[in-house]
């Protein structure tokens, strides 16, 4: 007679998958931290570039507050709130191409055509899709110690003592630049929308059964992966002067932690600059999932081809931003706050009762 | 008439003459068929000559059956005949009543011997096994230094008995199974009750009597039909040759498939790190275990990406090189006629093709090969230019690293992912590697090995010893493997 | 569905065949080691480089001379070949080299980049900096030098004197001339690139010369260090000397400094790695526990540009011959008119204005802040205590 499995085994199996999928939300959030605060903080505060993405902490665990609660039951117009989330998620993934194609394109692969690397890029990332909605998460969950590890002991590596000069002026252009980044690096939050949605493994759970573990869970690590994307961005101030960063015209070249004044070229720096790329491609493969689970959520009679579409429109789009300039992306990523924004407000209501 | 019967009739002489046609006799010379005397009554005996023990048949059966008075048994009833002389005058161990025509032809061309008797509707199926058997060896594929050097043999009944010497417990199960289509192969299915989980020897014993193949399988066809995703690269089932470690995975909670003919036992479910465990490992002190389990683990991360990282820093990423390997490799490139990445797979087909080499040809020239091939076209190859010294470096070592892999199904498909990560390297630089062994490492996530994730309890996280990666000291191993039973 | 998906991406794959990946043959790149700028007629620029050739043991031969603006090639040392090219601008000059040799050219494994003095006096140095770093991704790590001499002879006359390769020759040069102190640490391109950019500090480069042999070699009780290159009184198969300082103020170069005042420069800045003093002919071992603080304060309108040396050390050989006071009292005069000079020449190399950027809130206010005026008018404070143990 086949065996029942205990309470205790299959809570404890429910919570490893909400912890998969808290780690993906995680690490989302700080590689799009980073890459938005490249993207949008460097040019507008320069040196105070990190300051200004420290507002993506807060708003990032209040996001994840807020999709908790969306899983949990809370709220109101359960399909629009997912229509919004695909939405979202999907622009999400369209931002971490353009950001990985520009770091790839203008450090580790400076001779390849930009399409060749958007290209390779984007059916990598279409072949991890097509795994298994499993697959990417369970990848991420792994190298949740050797990402964050590898890129902080990296980085660090490349600093020494003088470089605490980079960070003066405090405030870099202004206060009024510092808070119109601020407000930008909302749009950084959007990874933390993964949350709301049930981990894949629980497809066949009853929600009643689903001991959803509580806010703190999920804020506490999604805030981790924030801090850790400021981390890198001061990182990138202290490797330059605000000279140096203000001469470099490139999203990609900006995002490449290399320190002026101690230069060290070698393999160190190819693993930091690969881990950098590598954390906005499972950023990008996250919100692609994620989108297609989404808009299944919206009509189910998707099923399956709701990761195809999604794959189409993604491949569609991304084409059309390295035909105009991926610089594009990081113009346009600060109106990511603005669904993010919404999504607070469809999440307002009471909580539904089981 | 024979075509139509499923059972055996009272009638001895319809079931001889039954067995005749299905068994092509007496133009098949295998087959044994004896008419005697016991006591009151005819019986019959059927064998097939080779597979049996004649000794046994002639002292344990023929002479006690011929031997009763002729009075023996006159007032048993006839359907009770063959009952009468199990009890009175066989003295096989072990034996069974079976009337199904298909399933005592099965019994007997397996080696085991039939009685029948006049008036009996039932047959008495006897083991009486005694064909030509290899003993019981060292193992080929899986030595060790320190440790038990006994492997499985080809006879399943042998190798069960090694696997029941080592676990000497009441809750040692033994399911025999025949599978396949018109030939069918003998399976037992092995599990510690109580320790194993149910649902998976359930689902293990449906795969095993669902498969339809009409040649006799061997342990790898066996798991070939078994497992989940037949396009993975990395085997889900782990096998062994050694009956120890085949203890160890029932104690684990697997399960374990032995196949009548194969030399090896199959464990199910399994996981990556299964894979990547010796025996070695737990027979030596902790620290040399974790110490050995590095070296392994570098010796394959070099095997499957020392090429492909060489190419890639050779196309794509010269800057990593210091200088003075630089001039180095660029003055021996400029010699060399062909591209780099042609050159690599010209070493790493030359590679393959001296071990496959060296595995079939035969002991004595199997050294000669080796110091042929190597020595003397390696030498020769770099003299002409035709391969730089530092390529051939990089696939030598490479291959080395290769033969550190324990399960040799898995150093196959390493030595594939190598091939793939060395195009990924000259294709797209250390980029196209990463993205290459992200698809790989999300491939590897998804795959189940009977139900189980293979890469867990690394992902997704579920209660292990700390015995994964590194092999910390037995005393902390307290906790059974995440797949056995939860309560056990 | 999931395998027709994989296998519409794998059928996509087969673009990647295409051979846009931007990977080269090796053989199919000239690998400089090191690169000469130097000025040419008419504003242009002439780009001398030496790189691998590929080949060892090659009879040296001589170049053939191209007309107008083509390049030249030369080879003088077994593995090494030269090349010239003269442009408008080193990118341009960069180009030719590689439309001229089959090879294209690559800066990765840069170990010199050589700039004639009078180049390094106008502001076309940045320029040429930036251009190499940024667009031919030259080594960060290469090390800017300025010479008075031609500084195309200046390579073509270098090679590995110990050892077979120029490469890890001129590394194991850098780092023994660095470790004595006699160089400036921040002399790397791209630590002179933010230099030069940045309004903080100011660059100083590695100033090196040919010596013709010519000085005596009866030393007058001058520290031996405390000289331009090019005028050593010593003997050596090798003709190029590096000692000293070329220090910028901005991006044009300003003045020089001998290897003593090299040296001190690098005490005062805090970039040090002097472990024994030479004084009066007598070994002082110096203490871990020495410290030197920079600091910049304002009496009034005027700031004042202070450090405090306070050095520990001990005699381990020789006879002490001054007190703590006296050679306290000549390192404050040396260190003070170090200060004089680079004040004068309106080169703060040692980063006071790293220190006065923190009082300003963000950067509109600092750039308004006229610091290099501040930084000329500043007064100089300098503080020496020893400590002889």
């Amino acid at each position: 007679m086949p065996n029942m499995i205990p309470e205790t085994v299959l809570f404890a199996r429910i919570r490893a998958a909400y912890r998969v999928r808290a780690v993906s939300a995680a690490v989302c959030v700080g590689a799009s931290v980073f890459a938005l605060g490249a993207g949008v903080g460097i040019p507008l505060c320069l040196n105070a570039a990190y300051l200004a993405a420290l507002a993506a902490l807060p708003a990032a665990g209040l996001t994840a507050l807020l999709a908790r609660r969306v899983l949990v039951g809370a709220g109101r117009f359960a399909r629009a709130r997912h229509a919004l989330i695909g939405l979202t998620l999907l622009a999400l993934a369209l931002f971490a191409f353009a950001a990985t194609v520009s770091l790839v394109h203008q450090t580790l692969l400076p001779l390849a055509r930009i399409s060749f690397v958007a290209q390779v890029s984007f059916l990598f990332a279409g072949l991890c899709c097509a795994t298994g909605a499993q697959g990417a998460p369970r990848m991420t969950f792994a190298l949740r110690g050797v990402l964050p590890v590898g890129l902080a002991a990296l980085s660090l590596s490349t600093l020494s003592f003088e470089t605490a000069a980079g960070l003066f002026p405090l405030l870099g252009t202004g206060a009024r630049n510092l808070g119109l980044s601020a407000l930008c690096m909302i749009a950084a939050a959007a990874p933390a929308l993964l949350i709301a949605l049930p981990p894949p493994e629980l497809k066949d759970v009853p929600q009643r059964e689903r001991a959803t573990p509580g806010a703190w869970f999920f804020v506490w690590r999604v805030m981790l992966g924030a801090a850790l994307g400021v981390g890198l961005l001061m990182v990138l101030s202290l490797c330059s002067t605000y000279e140096g960063l203000a001469a470099q015209q490139t999203w990609g070249r900006r995002m490449l932690i290399f320190c002026q004044r101690e230069p060290h070229e070698g393999l160190g720096e190819t693993i930091l600059t690969l881990l950098q790329a590598l954390s906005l491609l499972l950023c990008a493969i996250h919100g692609l999932l994620g989108a297609a689970q989404a808009w299944q959520a919206v009509w189910p009679r998707l099923g399956r081809g709701a990761l195809g579409g999604c794959l189409l429109v993604c491949a569609l789009l991304l084409t059309a931003l390295v035909v105009a300039g991926v610089g594009i992306a990081r113009r346009v990523a600060p109106l990511l706050g603005v669904p993010v924004l919404l999504f607070g407000v469809l999440c307002l209501g009471r909580r539904k009762k089981p | 008439m024979c075509g139509e019967a499923i059972t055996l009739s009272a009638v001895l002489e319809r079931n001889l003459q039954c067995f005749r046609e299905r068994l092509c006799a007496p133009d098949n010379a295998d087959v044994l068929l004896r008419r005697f005397r016991s006591g009151a009554f005819e019986s019959a005996l059927l064998a097939i000559d080779g597979m049996t023990d004649a000794r046994r048949i002639d002292e344990n059966i023929l002479k006690p059956c011929m031997d009763l008075p002729a009075s023996a048994g006159e007032e048993v009833e006839p359907a009770q005949r063959v009952a009468f002389l199990m009890a009175h005058a066989v003295s096989i161990l072990p034996m069974k009543l079976k009337d199904n025509i298909d399933e005592i032809l099965s019994d007997v061309l397996s080696g085991q011997c039939a009685l029948l008797c006049e008036g009996c509707s039932m047959a008495c199926v006897m083991d009486t096994r005694g064909f030509e058997k290899r003993a019981v060896g060292r193992p080929e594929t899986e030595k060790v230094v320190l440790g038990p050097h006994e492997s499985f043999g080809e006879s399943i009944r042998t190798n069960i008995t090694l696997v029941r010497r080592i676990v000497q417990r009441e809750e040692l199960v033994t399911e025999f199974l025949t599978v396949g289509g018109r030939m069918k192969t003998r399976c037992a299915l092995l599990y510690l009750r109580g320790t194993a989980d149910e649902t998976l020897i359930a689902r293990i014993r449906r795969r095993l009597t669902a498969i339809d193949y009409d040649f006799a399988l061997t342990t790898g066809e066996v798991e070939q039909f078994i497992e989940e995703h037949p396009l993975s690269l990395i085997p889900q089932c782990v096998r062994t040759e050694r009956p120890d470690r085949a203890a160890s995975f029932l104690a684990e909670g697997q399960i374990l498939v032995l196949t009548d003919g194969s030399p090896e036992a199959l464990g199910a479910p399994s996981t990556i790190w299964h894979q990547l465990h010796t025996p070695d490992d737990a027979s030596v002190r902790w620290q040399y275990g974790t110490f050995l389990r590095l070296v392994r683990l570098l010796g394959i991360a070099i095997h499957v990406l020392l090429p492909g990282v060489y190419l890639a820093l050779l196309r794509f990423h010269q800057e990593l090189f210091s200088p003075m390997m630089l001039a180095s490799v660029y003055e021996s490139g400029s010699r060399v006629p062909i591209p780099i990445y042609l050159e690599a797979l010209l070493m790493m087909l030359a590679f393959n093709l001296i071990s496959e080499a060296s595995l079939r040809a035969p002991g004595s020239m199997g050294n000669a090969l080796g110091i042929v091939s190597g020595l003397i076209l390696g030498q020769s190859a770099v003299s002409a230019d035709i391969v730089s010294p530092l390529l051939l470096i990089v696939v030598a070592v490479s291959g080395l690293g290769g033969f550190c892999v324990p399960e040799y199904a898995l150093s196959i498909g390493l030595k594939i992912v190598q091939l793939i990560v060395l195009t990924a390297g000259a294709l797209g630089g250390l980029y196209l590697i990463a993205l290459v062994l992200l698809v790989l490492g999300c491939a590897l996530c998804c795959t189940q090995s009977v139900g189980s994730p293979l890469t867990a309890p690394v992902t997704p996280p579920r209660r292990a010893n700390p015995d994964i990666l590194l092999r910390l000291p037995l005393r902390w191993q307290k906790a059974r493997a995440f797949f056995a039973k939860h309560d056990s | 569905m999931k395998r027709l998906l994989c296998a519409a991406l794998l059928l996509s794959l087969l673009g990647l065949l295409s051979g846009c990946g931007g990977g080269q043959e090796i053989e199919g790149r000239l690998f400089v080691i090191a690169m000469a700028v130097d000025p040419a007629q008419d504003g242009n620029l002439t780009m001398t480089v030496k790189a691998l050739s590929g080949t060892q043991g090659t009879a040296a031969s001589q170049g053939e001379e191209a007309s107008g603006d083509g390049g030249s090639m030369e080879s003088t040392e077994p593995g090494y070949v030269t090349l010239s090219a003269t442009a408008g601008s080193a990118l341009k000059a960069l180009d030719l080299l590689s439309a001229t040799t089959p090879r294209s050219v690559d800066l990765s494994q840069l170990r010199e980049i050589v700039i004639n003095r009078t180049l390094a006096e106008t502001d076309a140095t940045l320029t040429i900096l930036r251009e190499i770093h940024a667009l031919y991704e030259a080594n960060g790590a290469a090390v800017v030098v300025v010479t008075p001499d031609d500084a195309g002879d200046f390579i073509r006359r270098q090679y590995a004197l110990f050892g077979v390769r120029l490469s890890q020759y001129l590394e194991v040069l850098f780092e023994h001339f660095a470790e004595l102190g006699t160089i400036p640490s921040g002399a790397m391109l791209s630590t002179v690139i933010g230099a030069m950019e940045s309004g903080t500090i100011d660059a100083a480069a590695v100033y090196a010369a040919g010596n013709a042999f010519d000085a005596t070699l009866v030393m007058d009780g001058e520290s031996p260090t405390d000289r331009l290159p090019g005028h050593l009184p010593r003997t050596s198969p090798a003709m190029n000397e590096y000692l000293g300082s070329a220090i910028f103020s901005g991006p044009r170069m300003v003045g020089t400094l001998t290897g003593d005042e090299t040296a001190m420069l690098r005490l005062i800045s805090g970039r040090a790695l002097i472990t024994t003093l030479t004084i009066d002919e007598a070994l002082y071992q110096v203490s871990t526990r020495s410290s030197i603080r920079r600091n910049l304060t304002y009496e009034g309108e005027q700031a004042v540009l202070g450090v405090q040396i306070h050095i520990r050390m001990s005699l381990v050989g020789g006879t002490q011959r001054s007190t703590e006071a006296e050679l306290a009292q000549r390192l404050e005069q040396s260190a003070q008119a170090l200060m004089l000079r680079l004040q004068a020449a309106s080169c703060d190399a040692v980063g006071y204005g790293q220190l006065a950027v923190r009082q300003y809130p963000d950067i509109p206010s600092w750039e308004q802040s006229n610091w290099e005026q501040t930084y000329r008018q500043a007064q100089v404070r300098v503080t020496v205590d020893v400590d002889i143990q």
